[in-house]
């Protein structure tokens, strides 16, 4: 999740990552078919909305923010799929 | 010939004589010696001229290499045995030499089930063919090394013979000469004459036979690979969820037997619902640094798969 001024000067950035986390009986991290003994798991479950709250503190004088989200599948890190995007702008209005 | 070998000759003997239909698939050719052999006994090639649309849907998915994978398969099955197989104590495996389909088998029991109609020599034929295609440079002859791993994988006679029948007791044990769907009768196919009912084809379980519940149980060393089916079991189902991975795998994507998961569209498009919503605020903050705008950005992700995301 981004959010930019109206230059496209980045405001605040931040990123969540659902994923499953393997573990062998001493609490290590392990990746392997044949080490996992364990699993945290932090995915998006079935049939359940996740929801992020993201607050964050705005230059003085801004008028306007884009925000942008997306989601994206990735594999070991390098290699990342496009899931889902929304660019939204929105007004920011001092009365 | 010692005295041990005799008593099992006699006892298969003894055996033969029963008109039992578990042995019936013993009566069929022994166990395939070669890469070439096991390939060709699961062939889906001959199945290709009947069934042609199918067969080019399933020629994509990663069904028709599940052994070399995207391909990230092959390469970590060689990880598993050097840096797993090989280290454990008791594993018997110190060289190449010692792997037995026994060890192959914690990965090959979903990515190559039938490894388990082949010798020890085909295991270790394996092995050195992964071996030489990650060393290859030769472009030629790594082609040939993949088409050779390539050649192992879940093919039409995988699902519709050799996992088609899940409850063997009440449907039977699979026969060489007959694919199974959903009909009883005739086939065309001269090598396999016969066609039978598979009554849980259609079903979530189907898949869930190598998509994974959790550890392996029944192995020696209980590997852990995918676990999907466990999700779709404990967390879709009791959600509410009743769709069965064909249901959406094959019918509504309209992918069919080109089974796929997010690096297709139409899966991608089935996969979340996401909700961003936006608003400001100001923060009185104090005197010294007056009014501070504030963002917040909410964001809601909703999973319309059968299961978790991501998996594994
Ligand atoms: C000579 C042509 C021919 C060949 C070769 C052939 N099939 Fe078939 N197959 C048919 C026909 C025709 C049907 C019947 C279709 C129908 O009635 O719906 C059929 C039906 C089937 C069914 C049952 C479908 C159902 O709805 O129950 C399966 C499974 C099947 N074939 C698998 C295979 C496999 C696997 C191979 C390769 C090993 C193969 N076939 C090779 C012609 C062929
Ligand atoms: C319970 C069945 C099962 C076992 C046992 C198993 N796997 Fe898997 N594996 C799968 C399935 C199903 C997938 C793909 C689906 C998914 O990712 O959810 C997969 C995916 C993979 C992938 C990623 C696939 C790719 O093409 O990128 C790798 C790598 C892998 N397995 C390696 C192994 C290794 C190595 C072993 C043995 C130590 C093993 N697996 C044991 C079922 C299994
Ligand atoms: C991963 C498992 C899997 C593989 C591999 C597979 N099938 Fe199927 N096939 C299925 C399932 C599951 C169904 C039934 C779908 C349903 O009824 O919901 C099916 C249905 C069929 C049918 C009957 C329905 C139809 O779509 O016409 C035929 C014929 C068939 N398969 C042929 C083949 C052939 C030929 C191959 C190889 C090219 C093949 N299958 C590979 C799982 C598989
Ligand atoms: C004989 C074991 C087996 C059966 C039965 C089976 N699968 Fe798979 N499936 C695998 C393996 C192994 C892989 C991963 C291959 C690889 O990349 O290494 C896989 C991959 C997949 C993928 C692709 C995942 C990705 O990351 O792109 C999907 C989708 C899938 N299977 C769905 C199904 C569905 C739906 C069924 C039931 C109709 C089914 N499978 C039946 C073993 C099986
Ligand atoms: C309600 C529809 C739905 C059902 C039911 C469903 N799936 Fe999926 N599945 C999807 C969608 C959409 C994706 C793509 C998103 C993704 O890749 O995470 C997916 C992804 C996958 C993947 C790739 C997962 C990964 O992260 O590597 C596999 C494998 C798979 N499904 C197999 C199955 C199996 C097996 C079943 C039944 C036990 C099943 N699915 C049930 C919709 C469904």
């Amino acid at each position: 999740m981004t959010a930019k001024d109206e230059n496209g000067k980045v405001l605040y950035s931040n990123e969540k990552e659902y994923l499953e986390i393997g573990l062998d009986v001493d609490g290590y991290m392990r990746y392997g078919a044949w080490q996992i003994k364990e699993l945290l798991d932090l995915t998006l479950q079935p049939l359940k909305v996740q929801e992020e709250n993201y607050l964050f503190v705005l230059p003085k004088k801004i008028k306007e923010a884009n925000v942008s989200v997306s989601v994206y599948y990735k594999i070991s890190g390098k290699k990342k799929d496009l899931l889902y995007e929304e660019v939204k702008k929105f007004p920011i209005v001092q009365e | 010939m010692s005295w041990k070998e005799r008593i099992i000759a006699l006892l298969g003997g003894v055996a033969l004589l029963l008109p039992n239909p578990i042995l019936a698939k013993s009566s069929s050719p022994g166990k395939a010696k070669t890469i070439a052999e096991l390939a060709a006994r699961y062939d889906s090639t001959s199945c290709k001229e009947c069934h042609e649309e199918i067969y080019e849907e399933w020629e994509n998915s990663l069904h028709a290499r599940s052994m070399l994978g995207t391909p990230r398969t092959a390469p970590t099955i060689i990880t598993a045995i050097e840096k797993g197989i090989k280290r454990f104590p008791y594993s018997g495996v110190k060289k190449d030499e010692d792997i037995t389909v026994k060890h192959l088998m914690f990965c090959a029991k979903c990515h190559l089930p039938q490894l388990d109609e082949a010798t020890d020599d085909v295991a270790r034929e394996i092995v050195a063919t992964i071996k030489a295609w990650m060393k290859e440079d030769d472009d030629d002859k790594l082609e040939a090394l993949e088409a050779k791993i390539e050649s192992l994988n879940i093919g039409c006679l995988v699902c519709h013979q050799k996992k088609a029948l899940i409850h063997k007791w009440a449907d039977g044990y699979p026969q060489s000469d007959t694919v199974y769907g959903s009909q009883v009768g005739e086939h065309e196919d001269e090598n396999h004459p016969k066609m039978g009912k598979a009554p849980a084809l259609g079903e979530a379980i189907f898949c869930g036979q190598c998509h994974g519940q959790g550890p392996n149980f029944e192995l020696d060393h209980p590997s852990q690979c995918a676990t999907l089916y466990g999700s779709y079991l404990f967390a879709y189902i009791p959600e509410g969820g009743h769709e069965s991975c064909q249901d959406c795998h094959m019918k509504k994507s309209g992918l069919g037997h080109d089974m796929q998961a997010y690096r297709s569209e139409e899966m991608v498009k089935m996969a979340l619902d996401c909700e961003v919503d936006a608003q400001s605020y100001f923060w009185r903050k104090n005197k010294k640094e007056g009014v501070i705008p504030m963002g917040l950005v909410r964001v809601e992700i909703f999973n319309k798969t059968g299961h978790v995301v991501p998996d594994g």
